[in-house]
């Protein structure tokens, strides 16, 4: 079967880079020309990188002005420039320098993937202990990824770009679950660095399940030197077109809301109570996973053995609270899901065949 | 001893990992079918993975820790 699968992705793979190489969904596109605009020194935030957007789409938009097709956002002047954060171009700047056309985005994403993979089945692997069930724990990770038959066309035909947030995500959990805590902060800053979000509310996740541990200091000064180090250049050089491209982006255009959302279709008085009742059962769920650690015997855990059940229950509470922030927000485009979708098939392989490793 | 039986009945309610499995594949093929999500089927589809997952794990993590003794694998307890 995980041959089987594999065999379609490659097959996936190919199609994706004959089918319409001369075309990529917007985000992909815009990624190509933030990579171009780097390689050529300039600054992504202040060039135009964002191709689906025009000045007309600002005109209901919250947070928005438009005079004479000039855009501002909260009174800061809007460049059209690139909405994520500069590890998403950077991540793909060899494979635009290296293949040039759009199919490097295409080509990197297999790479990505293949990194997916790999990483997802080494976590599973790193929390079970006997071999039996390791092996079925990894071809049931890898089987709940290699068996959603629209990867293959989202990562390879669209070129959707945020497999690169899955990729460090899991490899801040990786590292984490080794107890390379300096490590799993620098890949978390770095997830934190190239794209708005999950990553704040995963690290606001590892501080209420780790905020007693001696290392939460050392780690939060690494995820903020990180994010620092990425994002601070951008700032300094013009902080307008930064904010404006990013976070401001966010806070006015996609605050209108589409079809891709269940608010969408429901009515106007009933749209802010399932917005806040979304929050709160998002958060809700992660109160009720902490809970749940509370409940383990302390007295009969080994600091070992509570670490790792609560990196599990943090992997688990993530992911899960991302997709019910998701559910109840303006838009679930799918590509918000891929980014936590490997965490929520790591949790479920490890708890599917209760497979834990609680040796000393 | 008395734990060990409350520990298999919590066992017993875990889904079995190919039923899992299944069910998991099933409802994310569905939500990915429509490329960028579409409102309704989205919104089902993300709440029953959320269910199913947020299950398996209270399970998982109440057949597993009651009994947890240091030095024990948690399989070898079960």
């Amino acid at each position: 079967m995980l041959a089987l699968l594999s065999l379609l992705a490659v097959v996936g793979f190919y199609l994706g880079l004959t089918i319409r190489p001369e075309w990529l969904v917007d985000i992909a596109e815009n990624t190509h020309l933030a990579v171009n605009h780097f390689l050529n020194g300039a600054n992504p935030y202040q060039e135009f990188a964002q191709v689906f957007v025009t000045a007309d789409d600002f005109k209901q938009a919250e947070n928005a002005t438009v005079v004479g097709g000039q855009v501002a956002l909260l009174g800061r002047p809007y460049y059209f420039g690139y909405p994520y954060f500069p590890v998403m171009f950077y991540a793909y700047s060899p494979f635009v320098y290296a293949f040039e056309s759009f199919n490097a985005i295409r080509i990197a994403n297999a790479c990505f993937f293949i990194m997916q993979l790999g990483l997802s089945a080494a976590l599973v692997k790193s929390f079970c202990v006997k071999p039996a069930l390791q092996k079925k724990a990894v071809a049931m990770v890898l089987l709940l990824q290699l068996g959603v038959l629209m990867f293959s066309v989202e990562l390879f035909y669209y070129a959707m770009t945020d497999i690169v947030i899955a990729v460090l995500l899991l490899a801040c959990f990786l590292s984490l679950r080794h107890k390379k805590i300096i490590l799993a902060a620098v890949f978390l800053g770095l997830a934190q660095s190239t794209k708005l979000l999950p990553a704040p509310f995963i690290a606001c996740f590892l501080l209420l399940f780790y905020w007693r541990q001696p290392f939460i200091l050392r780690a939060v000064l690494a995820y903020f030197a990180t994010v620092f180090v990425v994002v601070a250049p951008y700032i300094y050089q013009n902080s307008d077109a930064f904010l404006s491209s990013t976070i401001l982006f966010y806070l006015s255009f996609h605050q209108q809301g589409d079809n891709s959302s269940l608010w969408f279709f429901l009515s106007e008085a009933i749209r802010p109570w399932f917005l806040y009742s979304g929050l709160l059962l998002a958060f809700a769920s992660v109160f009720w996973f902490y809970c749940l650690s509370k409940k383990l015997p302390a007295n009969m855990l080994s600091d070992k053995q509570e670490f790792q059940l609560n990196l599990l229950l943090v992997i688990a509470s993530s992911a899960v609270f991302y997709m019910l922030f998701m559910a109840f927000n303006k838009m679930t485009h799918l590509n918000y899901l891929w980014s936590v979708y490997p965490m929520l098939c790591v949790a479920y392989s490890v708890v599917s065949f209760s497979a834990i490793d609680s040796s000393d | 001893m008395a734990g060990l039986v409350n520990n298999n009945k919590y066992k017993a309610m875990i889904i079995n990992p190919t039923v899992a499995l299944t069910l998991f594949l099933l409802v994310i093929n569905f939500i990915s079918a429509f490329t960028w999500g579409f409102g309704p089927t989205t919104f089902i589809g993300l709440l029953l993975l959320v269910g199913i997952v947020a299950k398996q794990t209270r399970i998982f993590l109440i057949s597993h820790t009651q009994l947890l003794a240091p030095g024990l694998t948690i399989t070898q307890q079960l």
